[in-house]
């Protein structure tokens, strides 16, 4: 006589089964940094030492970033650098002829900016 | 997308070796061959003894100094299958004729398909509301997770100990590690297992899938129980799937389902599939007179005691209680009841199992709350203002308005044929002045051990939920009316079915039918209603993943960037998932240190400390600077919106790293 014991079975295993795959498939495209999401992040290369040298990690539609190096509020040198999205781009500043209290790294791009400085 | 596919695979292999393999085995080898066991009852059954041999398996292999990995862990499994497949093979060839079958596990056609579209809606509810917090942020499961990453990446069991900011010597430090009374092994044993043999880590979407298993084969140990519960009753099987509408589909969301899913209150969910399965084997063998479903209810409250420690103190309560209650509604034949209880105790499987229960505890592993003497922390009465007791508002909103009504009338169903041979014994006592009259009756009928459990189960959360003083526990209240919703959602459809029953009947008191039954449709609709409604509330469009992956960039950044001898400074108040960022560092425990909630600072109680409050809000004052100096913090990691104007004019900060959400400070020495 037929129960019905292995149809629940497994009828709870196959919904089990596709849940699963539609949250894992759901996660693996939420947590990726790039999937539709439109942000960036600005940091120093090295963050102890008095090096300016910084990256421009993008996760953003925008791919042509501007910075400048302001000593107080003075900008002492400005470039542009491209980085795809995914991608990090390091921008390479040397420190010499810098002085100053504060120097500070301004960089904006997709209508948004971002600052780091360090103190000296 | 191949990456995911191949993910996908390792982690059902590995589910299905961790959770169902060996527990299959298990039952097949060892579920008394004289009992009938149906197809449903041995799946659920197989995933939970999995879950406890598998912590077997794994303290066993600590203690013995053998590294947990990938290897160990699959070639024990497989062994202990093996081993058990052997014993079943060869007791097979002895046994005689198996069990007819229970007629409680055949379902008619249209009983399936409800059983299949209820398990259908409540996984799709589930799912709905999940997708929105797949992506791991959770503060309960990150705190969980760091340890079971720390068990993937040792090999070893850990001890749960953590580093603290502490006062001494008028001198603020970071003292050396201090035991934590409240994680239990069991908690992250199962994750561990998974991880290492799927290769995935847990900084993914495994952990909150891996409890939703565990969450759903609840539900079903739920459903198998009602339905031995209820296996005389001519309508069990409609009491069971009634059951299945008021704990699947019906308030599918709200605590303790699939919100302690998404937020990882890993102790809850697991012990919600151990508590109904303890009751499910404990019933049956007192039911049956059976020694060897005994000792199957022993193992799994010894698993329960390993996993959570709270659950495991109410069950017991709620045992005891039970055993008392059996004994008091069958008063008449109490000594009859005492010796097959006592046969059962002092029977070959059972005292086995206890003895390999006492090697266990004292030689392989003892529960760390046992070894920290955590328990002196949960008796003596309520310290904490959370844990005074709730009203009885808050308690049934806890549970679930039409729960607790319909459960209230399924109480009283059950309580009343006790009642009422109660007062018609103490008319016949005062009649005969005769003590003995009292429990006249009392001898007659079958042990209803279902009574006993659902009517103690019921009674004890509640009652340590509104009076905890009553029993001089010091426990959190709110957590504990969670467990309510599993017994009254059992009572409620005891109620709904035999309302409905009477309805048909005709029978229900002297009420004109058709107003009985339009006023019971209109109750049910309102059930149905605010369990649905108490779902769409929950199921909202979230996108705090987007914040969530920015905290585990500038975690990464850091952990990447920093010293061992560096000390990082996070925020629990505004930044999202912060209690993951441990899991980069892996230093310790309490590793991003944090602040905390503002209230526990407030509070007296939980924070002694307030370096880490005054570091983030007001980190110009000397009190600030002198935590700063002392503990050597070297960066923080706070709100761009919230706390980031604290630091801009402050000269010894240097601004290191910003994103949408989060800007790092490094303190410059």
């Amino acid at each position: 006589m037929k129960t019905g014991n292995f149809l629940i079975t497994a009828f709870f295993v196959i919904f089990l089964a596709l849940s699963f795959s539609y949250l894992s498939y759901v996660e693996t495209k939420n947590s990726d940094y790039s999937h539709g999401k439109n942000w960036w992040s600005l940091y120093f290369d090295d963050p102890k030492s008095e090096g300016l040298s910084f990256y421009v990690e993008n996760f953003s539609d925008a791919e042509e970033f501007f910075w400048e190096i302001k000593f107080e509020e003075n900008t002492v040198r400005k470039g542009s650098t491209v980085v795809s999205r995914g991608e990090k781009g390091l921008v390479p500043i040397s420190s010499s002829g810098l002085e100053g209290r504060q120097i500070s790294i301004e960089v904006s791009g997709g209508g948004d900016s971002k600052k780091i400085y360090k103190n000296f | 997308m191949q990456n995911l596919l191949f993910e996908q695979l390792s982690l059902y292999a590995a589910a299905i070796l961790v959770l169902f393999v060996p527990g299959y085995f298990f039952v097949s080898a060892f579920f008394p061959k004289n009992k009938n066991l149906s197809g449903l009852e041995k799946f659920t059954l197989s995933v939970g003894s999995s879950f406890v041999l598998v912590g077997f398996v794994m303290m066993a292999l600590d203690r013995v100094g053998v590294r947990i990995d990938r290897l160990s862990l699959i070639l024990s499994l497989v062994f202990l299958s093996a081993a058990f497949f052997g014993v079943r093979f060869l007791f097979k060839k002895h046994k005689g004729v198996a069990p007819a079958r229970s007629d409680a596990f055949v379902f008619s056609k249209k009983q399936l398909v409800l059983i299949i579209g209820l398990l259908f809606v409540s996984m799709l509810f589930k799912t709905s509301y999940l997708k929105d917090n797949i992506v791991p942020s959770s503060t309960d499961l990150g705190h969980h997770m760091y340890w079971v990453k720390q068990i993937a990446q040792t090999g070893e069991l850990p001890d749960y100990a953590k580093k603290d900011i502490v006062e001494r010597d008028g001198k603020y430090i970071v003292s050396g590690p201090q035991n934590i009374s409240d994680l239990i092994i069991g908690e992250h044993m199962v994750f561990a297992a998974i991880s290492i043999i799927s290769g995935l880590g847990v900084i993914s979407y495994f952990p909150v899938l891996i409890l939703l298993l565990m969450n759903s084969v609840g539900v079903l140990a739920i459903f198998i129980l009602v339905l031995r519960f209820f296996e005389d009753d001519p309508h069990g099987k409609d009491i069971a799937i009634a059951s299945l509408l008021f704990i699947g589909p019906l308030f599918a969301i709200a605590p303790p389902q699939a919100k302690f899913v998404g937020g990882g209150v890993v102790g809850n969910m697991l012990s919600n599939l151990l508590i109904p399965l303890n009751f499910y084997f404990y019933f049956r063998a007192l039911k049956e007179k059976s020694a060897g479903l005994l000792a199957f209810g022993i193992m799994f409250s010894m698993a329960l005691f390993y996993t959570h420690h709270l659950s495991a103190l109410l069950f017991a309560i709620i045992l005891i209680f039970s055993a008392a209650s059996a004994l008091l509604l069958h008063f008449g034949k109490s000594h009859l009841i005492l010796w097959d209880w006592a046969k059962l105790v002092f029977s070959k499987p059972v005292l086995i199992f206890l003895a390999f229960a006492a090697f266990f505890f004292f030689a392989v592993h003892t529960p760390s709350y046992i070894t920290n003497k955590a328990v002196e922390t949960v008796v003596g009465g309520p310290s904490k203002i959370d844990h005074v007791g709730l009203t009885l508002d808050k308690f049934i909103s806890a549970v679930g308005e039409p729960r607790f009504v319909l459960g209230s009338v399924g109480f009283l169903l059950l309580l009343a044929p006790f009642a009422g041979k109660f007062f018609a014994s103490i008319s016949g006592a005062l009649r005969k002045k005769s003590f003995s009259a009292l429990f006249a009756g009392t001898g007659k009928s079958e042990v209803g051990y279902q009574n006993a459990i659902l009517l103690s189960w019921t009674v004890i959360i509640f009652l340590i939920s509104l009076y905890p003083t009553i029993f001089l526990l010091d426990i959190p209240s709110s957590r504990v009316s969670n467990y309510g919703s599993y017994p009254l959602s059992i009572l409620a459809a005891i109620a709904l079915v035999r309302i409905v029953v009477s309805l048909k009947n005709g029978n229900f008191f002297t009420l004109n039918k058709q107003l009985a039954a339009g006023g019971f449709i209109l109750f049910f609709s309102y059930a149905t209603i605010a369990g649905f409604r108490d779902n769409s509330q929950f199921v909202t469009s979230s996108d705090n993943y987007a914040k969530t992956v920015q905290t585990f960039h500038a975690s990464e950044y850091l952990a990447r960037n920093t010293a061992p001898s560096d000390n990082v400074l996070s925020d629990h108040v505004y930044v999202a998932a912060d209690s993951w960022s441990k899991l980069y560092f892996m230093r310790d425990y309490n590793f991003p240190f944090y602040r905390a909630n503002f209230s526990r600072y407030q509070n007296g109680v939980d924070k002694e400390e307030f370096c880490t409050l005054n570091m983030i809000s007001s980190p110009e004052t000397e009190e600030s600077d002198r935590c700063f100096d002392e503990l050597g913090m070297d960066y923080v990691m706070v709100s761009k919106k919230n706390d980031s104007s604290q630091f801009s004019d402050l000269d010894d900060f240097w601004q290191i790293y910003s994103n949408e959400e989060l800007i790092i400070y490094h303190k410059a020495k």
